[in-house]
């Protein structure tokens, strides 16, 4: 009980900090998950778990009103699933690593789902921001604390409601893993190597978009020598 | 606070300091239609307690700060000091005027806007994640500290900062704004960043665990893919599913022949 409450708190907190603040970046994917890996007593999974996210989504900036996919909520909520998943239904390592995809695949609906919501949170606060403005203009007396209390809070409560319906709705759909052929988890296993492909591109792309190729392939270069150094 | 370098007198340290906390939940009311205005009322109001003891003078000062506005999160504390300081010289019919504090709001958000997302945002924190990842390679989760010491650590310095810069040199701060200091060391971020997520892809995509094996071959194939579809400008999530796709037909179909 003490950890579904726990987990719920920290819910409403990555979606606070993402969208509300302090923005102290406790909400990117690589830090939210390495914490749901401690609590789960797997901290390892939950670090690989936020770089897989943190690379998937690094150009995703909360950049003024651009409507963004909640990828903080979204790696959060998998994760989290993901987690809950392997300690109800006592995966084996094949199975957790395969559970890796459908985890991933999860998260991009979360998110979709966490941008739907932000928008309407933003709606919301911009009718508590119109209504105090029209008490100020006529003369009555407003907190302005208790009305950014307000918004602050709603981030919160929205994170915790993300949390409440979407981490059992997860457990449900990834301990499906269970039921899979075991060709078909053979193969889930090899997709969640395969899918770094496509994390370390979307990073990579991220600094090319900035026109600095140079610097890429300067560490390309590096990469590759490395990699022959130690291979030798 | 010394007096003698602080001229500006009405505003104490406490109130400085309640402002900077407040600084933090800047964006709480964030809205479309008016982005941070509550917020940037909410972070200015222990210089409205302090400035208009007048509840018709704090009302008519809440009103003026809740219209439009819109800056960077990171760097508000800079328009917040010097708003302050110049409410201040107003109040003290001191040359400066309600519209020139309305002027210089909404001139001073939208550059805090793009210095500080281009800093912030596209510098410092995929920065700190590269060098957090580097270390996490042999030191796990002290990786992710060291991310969140890289990133926070600056802001918070920054933010005091140009709250006090702001406060002591009022409309004079927006050459804050083009610090040579700021734009020196998004270049080197940007330089090491690059270099060093470079080198973490390609020494882990070509992780001698996996040695020439289809795996490798097949990821390094998944990553050209990837990025002809990113050239594209398809979505993230799109992509995302797309190459999951086609990652676990062609895993199927190799499983089944190395049967």
């Amino acid at each position: 009980m003490e950890a579904a409450a726990l987990l719920l708190f920290v819910a409403g907190i990555v979606a606070m900090d993402t969208s509300s603040g302090p923005q102290c970046l406790i909400s990117e994917p690589v830090v939210s998950c390495t914490i749901l890996g401690i609590l789960f007593g797997n901290p390892e999974m939950g670090l690989k778990m936020g770089v897989l996210f943190q690379l998937l989504w690094l150009g995703y900036m909360p950049l003024g009103a651009v409507r963004l996919t909640d990828g903080n909520m979204g790696a959060f909520i998998a994760v989290a699933s993901m987690l809950s998943a392997s300690v109800l239904f006592g995966f084996g390592s094949d199975q957790l690593l395969a559970a890796e995809v459908p985890s991933m695949l999860y998260a991009v609906l979360v998110a979709h789902i966490g941008m739907l919501m932000t928008t309407g949170l933003r709606k919301l606060n911009r009718i508590r921001n119109d209504t105090v403005r029209a008490q100020l203009a006529g003369g009555e007396t407003v907190s302005i604390t208790s009305t950014q209390l307000k918004g602050i809070a709603s981030s919160f409560i929205r994170g915790l409601l993300m949390a409440v319906f979407l981490i059992p709705a997860g457990i449900l759909l990834i301990g499906f893993i269970r039921y899979i052929p075991p060709a078909a988890l053979t193969a889930l296993v090899f997709t969640s190597l395969l899918i770094w492909g496509t994390v370390a591109a979307s990073a990579m792309i991220f600094f090319w978009l900035k026109g600095r190729k140079r610097n890429l392939i300067l560490g390309s270069i590096g990469g590759f020598v490395w990699m022959l150094l130690f291979s030798l | 606070m010394d007096a003698a370098v602080f001229p500006i007198r009405r505003l104490d340290f406490r109130d400085l300091f309640n402002i900077y906390l407040r600084s933090y939940f800047f964006q709480g009311s964030f809205s479309i239609k008016s982005r941070q205005n509550m917020g940037f009322a909410f972070c200015l109001e222990p210089a409205g307690r302090k400035l208009f003891k007048n509840p018709i003078d704090r009302k008519a000062f809440q009103l003026r700060h809740t219209e439009f506005f819109n800056g960077n999160p990171f760097m508000i504390t800079l328009v917040l000091g010097a708003v302050s300081h110049m409410e201040e010289r107003v109040l003290d019919d001191d040359g400066l005027s309600l519209e020139d504090i309305s002027r210089f709001k909404t001139a001073v958000g939208k550059a805090t806007g793009a210095v500080g997302d281009r800093f912030f945002w596209r510098t410092l924190r995929p920065f700190g994640l590269v060098m957090g990842l580097l270390l996490s390679i042999s030191y796990d989760i002290w990786g992710v500290a060291l991310f969140l010491a890289i990133f926070n650590i600056p802001t918070m310095y920054l933010r005091w900062y140009w709250l006090y810069k702001g406060y002591m040199l009022g409309p004079k701060v927006v050459l804050e704004l083009k610090n040579p200091n700021l734009d020196r060391a998004s270049q080197t971020m940007e330089i090491f960043g690059g270099v060093f997520l470079a080198f973490l892809s390609v020494a882990f995509l070509s992780n001698k665990e996996y040695g020439f094996s289809w795996i490798s071959a097949g990821t390094g194939g998944i990553f050209g893919l990837s990025i002809i579809l990113f050239k594209l400008k398809k979505s993230h999530s799109v992509i995302f599913v797309i190459c999951t796709g086609i990652a676990f037909i062609v895993s199927l179909i190799v499983n089944a022949s190395l049967r």
